[in-house]
Order: C-alpha cells, then sequence, then structure tokens
C-alpha cells in the first residue's frame, strides 16, 4: 500500500511546486500574544488577559505579516522560528482592524538573520491547489494542509464586525492558530488564512493577494488609513417606469442614489435621484453589479481598489443629463463608526451614581441593548444627519448604580437628548456642557415619557466619593482629548 | 336537640349559609356561542376563516345578556344556550365597548325571551371576600367553583380584581354571584388566578346606557411621572407634605387640554388625594390607580374638580373628561368590526397605521412603526392625521424592484404630503409629468408608475391576485 502512494506521488506531475521546508521553517513564524480587552459594559474595569497563538510570515526584512486579529489588545507579543529555540519580543507597526492584516517589528536582529522574505503571488485559480502553512491547534510544530480554492467573492471580514471585502474560500483546515499563516501555491503566498466558517466543514477564507497589496500599499507612507468609503446609499434600478421618469434612456445602466453618508467621499456631490450609470468608465448594471474580466462585482470593488486621498469618477444622469463627476475618496468619516474598536480605552464618565459612555459597536456588544437602543444605534449611521439633530456621538446613560442618592432613579441605556436645554456633539462636549453647567443641571432623554435627570452637584459631590470608594472605581472618567 | 342546632345557626348565620337559588341561576346565566370573522389585515378586502368563540354572560334586563366585548366582535353568528338544554337560541349584539370591555347581546328567540330573569347587580366585592363563580359546562350543566378578592387595579378604563380561584383556565365572562346578585364577570383565568371584571366598570357602562346614548368612558390623554424622586421634587417645586404626579404632556383634544399645562402636579382628583406613584386609597378597593378617576368611575362629558400645583401655587380647576373619539389619534385602535381603510395602487397595498396590527418582520421599518405607536397620538410634526404605509406588495412587472419593500412609511405622494390614506387618493389626481412619484420616509427609493396605465394595472393586479375591491377609505366602511 505504501509502495502504491509513493509511487502516486512520484507520478503526479509538478503542478504544486513543493514548498521548500527548510526556507518555511525560518520565514513562519508562530506567534505568541497574551491580549487584555476592555470591559465596555463597566469601563474602568480590566478583563482578565489571555493568552492565544498565531501565525505571522516574513514578507520585507524587518517585517511580518499577519492577522490585525491575532495581535489586537495585545499586552505581550512574541514570536518563535520553527528552526529555532528562542521566542523574540515582537511589537505592532501597523494594524488594519478592517482588512484584519497586521505588520509586526522585532528589535532583536537576530531574529532575521537567514530569514528569507515570501513573495506575494497573484490571485490563485478556481480550484487549483493551495497549501496552509502555519501553527494550528493540535500540535506545536509548523503544519501544512491542503486544499483547493472553492469560491471568490466579497464575504463580511468578521473582526472588524463591519467591512467587506473580496475572500477567498478554500477546502484546506484553517483552524485556530492557523490565523495570519501564508496560504501558497507555486512557491507564492496567495493569501493569508484569516477566518473559518462556524457550523461547517471544510470552509476556511484567506485574505486575497488584491487585499494584501491594498494594505502594505497604504502603510507605504508610514501610516495606515483603512479603506476609502464612497458612502452612498443606493438602489437597484430594475423597474423600467422608474427608469423612464428618471430619464434614463433605453440601453443604459445604472443604480439610483438615495442619499450620501454625512462624512464621506460623496457629501455634496452626489445628490438624490441621480442614477450612477458609469465608475471609472465601468458601466454599472441595473443590479449594481460591474464585469471585470468576466468576473462579476459590485460597483464598489472599484473604490476598493483604491486609497484614501485617490480618485474615482462617476458618471452620472441627473435630471436627463450626464456629467462626469470626480470624487476624491474619503475614510468613513463619521466618529461614531460600527467598526469594533481595538487597543482602545473606551470613554465614559461616572457623575456621583451614573455612568455615561457614548454609544459605541463595543458597547452594543458587551451589553444587552433594549430594542430602543438598537434603534437608535441604527439610526445612528445611517441616518446620522436627520434633519436638525446632527450629532457626531450619541452619549447614553448607562446605567445607574446603587445609592441612597439614586434610589427610584430606574434609567438603562437612556439616549441623553440634551444638556440645559443643549445638544451635545459628542461625548466630551457631553462632559465639558455637565461640568460647566450651573449647580442644577437638567439631562433630558430621547424615547416616550422618558424623565428628566436633574443633578444637583452639591448633593453628587459627597455621593461620588462613597460611590467611587464602594464600587472600588479607581478612574471616575476616560475622556480622549480632541484629535 | 341535634336537629335544631343547625336550623338555629343557619338562622343566625343567614347570608353565609344562604345558598344561591338555582332556579334563579339557571335564568339568568348564558352560554353565549359566536362564529366570528374579522377582516384579514394583510389582505383588507378579504375576511379570515371563521373563529369559534364561547363564552359566558348574565341577562341584566329582559332578553338582553350582558358579556364580554371581545367575544362579540366581527360576529357573524351569535347565538345562547341555557343550562339542562343542548339546545341554540338566536341573539343579535346590541352593544358593544371594546374600552369598558362590555358587550350587550339580544335574545331573539322569543320562547327563551319568556324563560329568562334578569340578576340584579351587586354591591362591590371587597378585599378577601370570597364568592361563587358559575359556568355552564360543555355538558350544559350549571357548573360551581369559588373566588376570593386578593388585590384590585385600574387598568385603563376598567377596574379588574383579582381573584384566587379554582375556575378552570381560560375564563371568559363566568359570572361571580353573591346573594342572587351580579359581582362581576370573569376577565380571564390562569392557575389558580383569575381576574374578575368589576360592577363598577358594569354599573358604569349599563348607567351610560340608559339614557340611550352612550358617552362611553372617558380616553387616556395624560402623560405624568411619579414623584417619588427627591431631584425631581425639587425640580416641580413639590413640598414634603405634598404628593402627587407631574404632568409631562397633554394629548390635544382629551381630558385636560386647555386646563392643565405640562410641568403641572396634580395633587388630587374628584377629592381624592393622590400620592407621589399617582394613586389614592380607594374606600373599597384600596390603593389604585389615578386612571381609575380619570377614566373608570364616570362617563365622557362628566366633570371633575382638580387640586393642582403651578407654578408654586395650589390652584382648584376643574376638568371635563373627553371621550377617546374627542382627539383625532395617529394611531388609533382599529374600530372593533369595522371594515379596515386600505388603498391598493399599482400592487402597493396601503394601509393607515393601527395599534392592532402585528409587525413581527423584522424589518427596519417595523421598529420605525412602533415607534409611532408607542407616541399614542402625538404626531411629532403635528402634520398628519394617519400614518399611511406600504405593508407589502403584490408583485407584477409595473412593480419590478419594489417586491420586498414593507413596513414604509409614505411621505408624499407627487409631491403631495400623505397626512391620511384619502390624501393618497386625492394626489393620484394630479400626477407629475405622466407619473405617479410616492416618496417614502428614510433612505428608500421613490416608488413611480405611469399615471396613464396605471388603471390598466390595477385591473391586472386586482385579476392576478382576485383582489375583489382595490379601496376602501374613511366612510365606505360598511
Amino acid at each position: 500500500m505504501r509502495t502504491v502512494l509513493l509511487a502516486l506521488l512520484l507520478l503526479a506531475p509538478p503542478l504544486l511546486a513543493e514548498p521548500d521546508l527548510e526556507k518555511l521553517r525560518g520565514s513562519v513564524v508562530q506567534v505568541f500574544v497574551m491580549s487584555q480587552g476592555e470591559d465596555y459594559a463597566m469601563p474602568w474595569r480590566h478583563p482578565q488577559p489571555q493568552g492565544a497563538n498565531g501565525t505571522a510570515f516574513c514578507i520585507a526584512p524587518g517585517m511580518l505579516l499577519t492577522n490585525a486579529h491575532v495581535v489586537s489588545d495585545a499586552k505581550v507579543l512574541r514570536v518563535k522560528r520553527a528552526d529555532r529555540t528562542k521566542w523574540y519580543e515582537a511589537r505592532v507597526l501597523f494594524a488594519g482592524h478592517d482588512c484584519d492584516l497586521a505588520i509586526l517589528a522585532v528589535d532583536d536582529q537576530t531574529l532575521w538573520q537567514g530569514m528569507q522574505s515570501l513573495e506575494i503571488g497573484d490571485s490563485p485559480a478556481m480550484q487549483s491547489k493551495v497549501a496552509a502553512i502555519g501553527y494550528p491547534v493540535g500540535g506545536s510544530k509548523l503544519s501544512i494542509t491542503e486544499g483547493v480554492v472553492s469560491r471568490i467573492e466579497v464575504r463580511p471580514y468578521s473582526h472588524s464586525g463591519a467591512d467587506a471585502h473580496l475572500a477567498i474560500q478554500i477546502d484546506a483546515a484553517i483552524n485556530p492558530g492557523n490565523s495570519g499563516g501564508p496560504v501558497m501555491q507555486d512557491g507564492k503566498v496567495v493569501g493569508v488564512a484569516f477566518q473559518g466558517q462556524f457550523f461547517s466543514q471544510n470552509i476556511g477564507y484567506m485574505i486575497p493577494p488584491s487585499v494584501i497589496r491594498h494594505f502594505l500599499k497604504d502603510v507605504e507612507d508610514g501610516r495606515y488609513d483603512g479603506y476609502p468609503e464612497l458612502g452612498i446609499y443606493h438602489a437597484e434600478l430594475q423597474n423600467d417606469a422608474l427608469r423612464e421618469y428618471l430619464k434614463v434612456p433605453d440601453g443604459e445602466t445604472g443604480v439610483l442614489a438615495l442619499k450620501a453618508t454625512p462624512y464621506a467621499s460623496c457629501v455634496g456631490l452626489i445628490e438624490r435621484d441621480d442614477v450612477l450609470t458609469r465608475i471609472d468608465g465601468i458601466p454599472i448594471e441595473n443590479d449594481g453589479t460591474i464585469r471585470i474580466d468576466g468576473e462579476s462585482y459590485e460597483f464598489t470593488h472599484v473604490v476598493e481598489e483604491k486609497q484614501i486621498g485617490e480618485t474615482v469618477t462617476l458618471t452620472v444622469r441627473r435630471k436627463g443629463e450626464l456629467k462626469e463627476i470626480p470624487v476624491k475618496l474619503k475614510g468613513w468619516g463619521a466618529r461614531m463608526s460600527p467598526s469594533v474598536a481595538y487597543d482602545e480605552r473606551p470613554e465614559y464618565l461616572v457623575l456621583g451614581g451614573y455612568l455615561f459612555v457614548p454609544l459605541t459597536t463595543n458597547y452594543m456588544m458587551a451589553t444587552r441593548p433594549s430594542e430602543d437602543l438598537a434603534y437608535y444605534y441604527q439610526q445612528y449611521y445611517r441616518n446620522i444627519a436627520e434633519e436638525g439633530r446632527a450629532r457626531e456621538q450619541l452619549v447614553i446613560l448607562s446605567q445607574v448604580l446603587p445609592d441612597a442618592t439614586t434610589r427610584y432613579r430606574t434609567y438603562r441605556n437612556e439616549v441623553v437628548a440634551s444638556v440645559d436645554g443643549k445638544v451635545p456633539n459628542d461625548f466630551r462636549e457631553f462632559v465639558a456642557l455637565v461640568e460647566g453647567g450651573g449647580d442644577l443641571v437638567k439631562i433630558e432623554f430621547e424615547g416616550v415619557n422618558v424623565p428628566p435627570l436633574v443633578l444637583e452637584k452639591g448633593k453628587i459631590a459627597e455621593a461620588h466619593a462613597r460611590i467611587c470608594k464602594n464600587l472600588n472605581i479607581p478612574e471616575d472618567r476616560h475622556v480622549k482629548e480632541p484629535k | 336537640m341535634r336537629r335544631v342546632a343547625p336550623l338555629l345557626l343557619a338562622l343566625l348565620l343567614p347570608r353565609l349559609a344562604a345558598a344561591e337559588d338555582p332556579a334563579q341561576l339557571r335564568a339568568a346565566l348564558v352560554d353565549v356561542n359566536v362564529a366570528a370573522q374579522p377582516w384579514d389585515q394583510g389582505s383588507p378586502w378579504q375576511k379570515q376563516p371563521v373563529q369559534q368563540r364561547s363564552g359566558q354572560g348574565v341577562v341584566v334586563e329582559p332578553g338582553v345578556v350582558l358579556t364580554l366585548a371581545r367575544l362579540v366582535t366581527d360576529a357573524q353568528l351569535v347565538e345562547v344556550s341555557v343550562a339542562n338544554s343542548a339546545r341554540r337560541y338566536p341573539a343579535r349584539v346590541k352593544h358593544m365597548d371594546l374600552a369598558a370591555g362590555l358587550a350587550l347581546v339580544e335574545v331573539t328567540d322569543e320562547g327563551l325571551r319568556g324563560q329568562l330573569a334578569p340578576m340584579k347587580i351587586g354591591e362591590p366585592a371587597r378585599l378577601d371576600d370570597e364568592f361563587d363563580l358559575y359556568q355552564l359546562g360543555a355538558d350544559n350543566m350549571l357548573q360551581r367553583y369559588t373566588g376570593r378578592v386578593v388585590s384590585a387595579s385600574a387598568e385603563g378604563a376598567r377596574l379588574l380584581l383579582r381573584l384566587n380561584t379554582t375556575l378552570p383556565a381560560g375564563g371568559d365572562g363566568q359570572a361571580a354571584v353573591r346573594d342572587g346578585k351580579l359581582l362581576g364577570l370573569v376577565w380571564g383565568t390562569r392557575g389558580q388566578e383569575g381576574t374578575l371584571l368589576s360592577v363598577e366598570t358594569i354599573r358604569r357602562y349599563l348607567d351610560d346606557l340608559a339614557d340611550g346614548s352612550y358617552a362611553g368612558p372617558p380616553g387616556p390623554g395624560l402623560w405624568v411621572q411619579p414623584l417619588l424622586r427627591d431631584d425631581l421634587r425639587a425640580y416641580y417645586g413639590v413640598a414634603p407634605e405634598q404628593h402627587g404626579m407631574a404632568i409631562t404632556r397633554i394629548v390635544p383634544g382629551r381630558t385636560g387640554d386647555g386646563v392643565l399645562k405640562e410641568n403641572d402636579v396634580l395633587l388630587a382628583i374628584d377629592g381624592y388625594d393622590l400620592d407621589d406613584e399617582g394613586r389614592f386609597m380607594h374606600e373599597v378597593h384600596g390603593r389604585l390607580d389615578s386612571d381609575y378617576i380619570l377614566r373608570g368611575r364616570r362617563n365622557a362629558g362628566e366633570k371633575v374638580r382638580a387640586k393642582v400645583l403651578r407654578a408654586g401655587k395650589v390652584e382648584e380647576l376643574e376638568l371635563e373628561l373627553r371621550a377617546q373619539s374627542a382627539a383625532q389619534t395617529l394611531v388609533p385602535d382599529r374600530f372593533a368590526s369595522a371594515r379596515p381603510q386600505y388603498l391598493v395602487v399599482g400592487g402597493l397595498v396601503l394601509l393607515p397605521l393601527t395599534r392592532d396590527q402585528n409587525f413581527s418582520r423584522r424589518s427596519p421599518g417595523a421598529t420605525v412603526l412602533r415607534r409611532y405607536t408607542e407616541r399614542d397620538g402625538w404626531d411629532p410634526k403635528g402634520e398628519r392625521k394617519q400614518v399611511v404605509f406600504v405593508d407589502h406588495v403584490l408583485a407584477d412587472i409595473a412593480n419590478k424592484g419594489f417586491e420586498t419593500l414593507s413596513c414604509a412609511v409614505v411621505e408624499s405622494v407627487n409631491g403631495q404630503r400623505i397626512g391620511a390614506l384619502a390624501d393618497v387618493a386625492r394626489a393620484l389626481e394630479a400626477p407629475q409629468e405622466g407619473f405617479h412619484v410616492f416618496r417614502f420616509e428614510g433612505a428608500e427609493s421613490d416608488f413611480v408608475i405611469p399615471a396613464g396605465k396605471l388603471a390598466e394595472i390595477d385591473k391586472r393586479i386586482a385579476r392576478t391576485y382576485r383582489v375583489s375591491r382595490l379601496s376602501c377609505l374613511e366612510g365606505d366602511e360598511g
């Protein structure tokens, strides 16, 4: 039996270049991380640190590429080559949470001796064979698993919770520990293993070369800025009467612009009822897709390939007339981001027996929000520029801490509407309004018949010290300095 | 001697020992059977499958049975039966009020009318009172259960007594009887717990009807805040010895409109002092919500005195209790049994928002609609009489691309703002450049349809989906 297998291997045509094991043992390193996240529900607390393993590999002298999720919230970060015994202290040079990639640096130069960089190749073809290299659970030595490319499409990137990019699905086993490891074909890197799929078997995802290159190009200037956002709410244009009403000629296709998201690229450039017919000259279909080299993509894919600061040209039919609109690309822009935040301390203010926080995705994940709060959360980036109430951040009264002075206050996750009649633009301004106000400060809330909170500064000061002592709150606030 | 003792006891304690007269019970307690067919809210041109309901009622006037309103809504056929007989007799709904929770059913069979004898309404049951509850079983036998009052609570216009009872779950209109008089109708039962619609609610309903015109109980109208918190007490300027509730909003047209002001503190109503939760001590039922004074005790149109703290001074005011119908409610309860209003245009099924609509679909639009419902008749912009929305779309080539539109609130049609369903019909008379243009709230695409082809499209959709009637607007009901 053994001889038969051997014979098969020998006969097999050399489609897949044998990975050079010696080279890989030096270039693909194991990552050990001790991370500590934040407790957004009780922001003065710090959860217990957790240890985990991942993989990284050399892409250029002095630079290791891995997943952002491997190194997020890291307190201690170490790497080890398969051909050495020493663990080296590492640090994060760049982290791109929106594309789940990060670059690590190691200051001890002995790590890099004899280490070869792996070259980034082109996107692998469907059904072609690939090998995932890394340090997954189940052992401590370098592991190589083989599979084929099953599917290439835009997928959610779960690390940020808010981004979707091109991803390649492979059937090679991708397990915890594989994260950040290279997926190779013909001696080149054709992907970075990054996530699996719950309740499924033989489904692993890797970050394709286009996304890796986008990240590497972004950091060339010494800073990671992230993906640009076109920022247009649009609708498909499948309805003939609607096309006729919008004076779209026969044979022309496109999508209907409904609204530009505030702070993003198209504010002031795109109007409601504009029909977007082309993006950088490529025709947009009525369902919002474009075709490049026979493959179908969402039209925003063109923006995916660009960096912040670059320009994309939209061809727009406005009131029957065709216009070319160059759009200088910006990032998300809004302070309230739907992305999960990492490596950041949560903002909060404990004032007497009241805990105020800005409404963030991390907060929504950390607490069990009411339907009402979920509504505001949803609205804040759908409709942030709702007439007359543009605010960059929403502030919420998260909870009432037990004390004699807070008796009968049954607030939970109430959205602050105003402080002494003024609408705070963000958390910082809220804190300033509360602290700068007179001896009586009246805070009103959104929602139906929620009673106002009237704070008496004199009483609060006394309660404040008692509550912080009793609840063991070492710091009563963390408020970010303006950038 | 042995035989005399029980007799003596019976004489000494006549009330405790008096068993109800079976003949009287059999002549007053009836079983009410209803075949009902509510309108289908999602497809309002048709009715839902027939529902069979059964409950109980009590004869309160010659040939007239008092029962629960919810048993007889949307009734197609009403029949009653009496103890010891399987025979059913025809009857009809004479009057119904969902706010009071009560209805009158008139027995139309002359033969049965002669057999029935009204039961008198008794005095209110007090806390800890025990009494019998009667039910006509499936075997048409009169069954006796017991109940004991545990507490009382005001719920809207209804005063309910909570019971500890032996009555099985699913109670609907069974009579509580003491000394041959009615003490209430069972509102519901679950496990060992039951609720009884009180004599006070029944009396208000019957007295209101007595003069031939029904005013109904007053509607809700005041938004209030309890004043347990010292910060709010200081904010409203309430002295330590003063107790009551702060008024945060007054629904236009309803009780208090024009008399009370926001930030008034209501200290007493109709002679009852309020506490800091807005409750008061009732002479029979103990601590009750002030809703009972404002909505449960009197008829709409009556007046009550109110003691109010306004800007540091106590003032005596007079409040007229106003009916539910006194104000245009943005999101009304659908009037039971009434035909729902709707409009089908280009396959869009447009409905005015009502409280009984059920948005189980988890769309963002459903959340928006639920928020309108919470605001209790309050249009923040003050421009609408109804919230008109697309419930769903009957897919057709003409509305291609909009098949999944749902829960979208209509902002304008042909540039005209939509404040009621009738506005849509009016706006359709003035198309824009040959098109009807529907605009929705939020980031939704406009829906357009060629005006010249609308009639043809509607006809096709009506035929495809077998829509028997494309619209039912205000005034068309019936």
